[in-house]
């Protein structure tokens, strides 16, 4: 089923889409690449875990006051210290709130998985004919649609959006402006932190299982997607996000079931091919080099 | 002489182990305009940007109305009053002429009086005006730099600061420039004025230091301006 493959693509691809856009926000203003995003993922669908006997409404709340909260507090202990340390030193520091917080994760809940499963109704199907559209899927495109577009106007429309759109082209005139750089990041991760609630919420409900890398699988996937497409600007990172989404999703309906377990080996050489072809981004500007990429 | 709203007091300023700012003390009083002129790599820019904040290690004391800014974030200097023409203009080339001038009101700390401040930019800038929904990319040099001084404008400044303003424009436009400056100082602002044509500003300033390696070698007054002999020494000193 051709069509039912590219409808359930599109509907991941959004998924990763929102992660991209996570990550690509505060690359955007801080030229940092945000391993720790992954955990801000994975907290949300532990909170959900943990608050799975209150009523939906309450625990979802949670989950996005958890998200939020914690994105920011990763943004106060552990990056702004390091606010103009070399980029290597930032980048490691990522890695560093990734490894512990999993460990975290490892010690409060154990390896074995836990489940989350609030949202399940949503993997009923709506039939029409033969093409069985799951609600998930539906929820998918419709959070996508919602948020990007929602994400997109902030940053047309307000004084802050403005404010981080000139603070990604060039954060130190900004601030020779006046545009207040802390305010700036904090919104950033503000932003990336109710992205990540979403992809929680979602993503539990085909994988209700929560382990210890929940939020990094999807992280570095779309990371990768991001790199893709061209990471140096949000539309770009976000149709790469998009495409390794949408990639690993087609892939592992449409390869004969012998292969469908290696999507994902596919989809990463699909990639490197695309980098080979177009180092700095699929979507990139055409003419643009990849040389002062961190 | 009434009391200075810029004051440099000893100022040093590095980014490294080198001090490229070696002892720099200056003022400017409200409604007056001092120009800072020197070769390349004499430290105006950084002395500039040791003003805002934007220097990792300052030293001496930099004072606004008298109160010390000394090392303060750029950011809170800006809303103190103090606005930066930087080098290069700095145009956010993918934003609208509008947006641009929009990023200037995250500096003002006074809220009301906006229209009336745009207006009278407006009178000074019509290119601003003009263009405002234009992509600031397509605009030409004059009237970029148009554009940035009316940007630091909108944050209604105290200080005026401005880096090199002339560099790259016709002779017609430098005249605009000159000219909004003239307006701009009449509403009790202080101007510091940096500039490589050395002979134009110290006859268009009411005093210009000459800065060469970091230190004021020679200060002059507009009736000095045609002692090329004198400022010659002072740029090889």
């Amino acid at each position: 089923m051709l069509l039912q493959a590219i409808i359930d693509a599109i509907a991941v691809g959004a998924l990763y889409a929102l992660v991209a856009v996570g990550l690509g926000l505060v690359f955007g203003v801080m030229r940092l690449i945000n391993f720790a995003y992954g955990e801000v993922i994975t907290a949300g669908a532990y909170s959900l875990y943990v608050t799975r006997n209150l009523p939906l409404s309450v625990s979802v709340v949670i989950c996005f006051a958890v998200c939020v909260v914690m994105s920011l507090l990763i943004e106060e202990i552990a990056f702004r210290p390091l606010r103009g340390a070399s980029p290597a030193t930032t980048l490691v520091a990522t890695f560093a709130v990734a490894i512990a917080l999993e460990a975290v994760w490892l010690i409060a809940f154990t390896p074995q998985g836990k489940t989350a499963d609030l949202l399940a109704t949503l993997n009923q199907s709506a039939t029409h004919g033969s093409v069985h559209i799951r609600w998930l899927t539906i929820t998918e495109l419709a959070a996508g649609i919602v948020l990007l577009g929602g994400t997109a106007l902030i940053l047309a429309r307000t004084t802050i959006g403005l404010q981080m759109r000139a603070a990604a082209t060039d954060f130190r005139a900004a601030r020779l402006l006046g545009v207040r750089a802390n305010r700036v990041i904090r919104f950033a991760f503000v932003l990336a932190g109710v992205l990540a609630a979403v992809v929680s919420l979602l993503l539990t409900v085909s994988q209700p299982l929560v382990t210890p890398t929940f939020g990094l699988d999807v992280t570095i996937l779309a990371l990768v997607g991001a790199v893709l497409g061209g990471i140096d600007r949000l539309a770009s990172a976000t149709a790469g996000g998009f495409l390794i989404g949408f990639l690993i999703s087609f892939l592992g309906d449409e390869l004969p079931s012998s292969l469908s377990s290696f999507s994902t080996s596919f989809t990463f050489g699909v990639v490197i091919l695309a980098l080979l072809l177009r180092p700095a981004g699929l979507f990139a500007p055409l003419g643009q080099s990849s040389v002062d990429r961190v | 002489m009434s009391e200075p709203l810029l004051e440099l007091l000893g100022v040093e300023a590095r980014y490294s182990a080198v001090p490229v700012v070696r002892g720099v003390s200056l003022r400017v009083s409200a409604c007056e305009i001092v120009g800072l002129i020197g070769p390349n790599g004499a430290g105006k820019t950084t002395t500039l940007l040791a003003i805002m904040g934007a220097v990792p290690h300052v030293r001496g004391e930099i004072r606004l109305a008298g109160r010390p800014i000394t090392g303060q974030a750029p950011e809170r200097t800006v809303s103190d009053g103090v606005a930066l023409v930087p080098e290069g203009r700095h145009i956010y080339a993918s934003l609208t002429v509008w947006e641009n001038l929009r990023l200037g009101l995250a500096g003002r700390s006074a809220r009301d009086g906006v229209d009336e401040d745009l207006e009278w930019i407006h009178g000074l800038f019509p290119v601003v005006e003009q263009f405002r929904d234009r992509q600031a990319g397509a605009l030409s040099g004059g009237q970029q730099q148009q554009l940035a001084i009316a940007r630091a404008l909108i944050a209604a400044p105290r200080v005026l600061l401005l880096d090199e303003p002339s560099l790259g424009l016709a002779p017609s436009v430098i005249d605009t420039v000159l000219g909004a400056l003239t307006e701009i100082r009449q509403r009790d602002v202080a101007i510091l004025l940096v500039e490589q044509r050395a002979q134009l500003i110290a006859g268009f300033a009411d005093r210009t230091h000459v800065l060469n390696n970091g230190q004021i070698r020679m200060s002059l007054t507009p009736a000095e301006a045609k002692d090329t002999d004198r400022m010659i020494a002072a740029y090889l000193s």
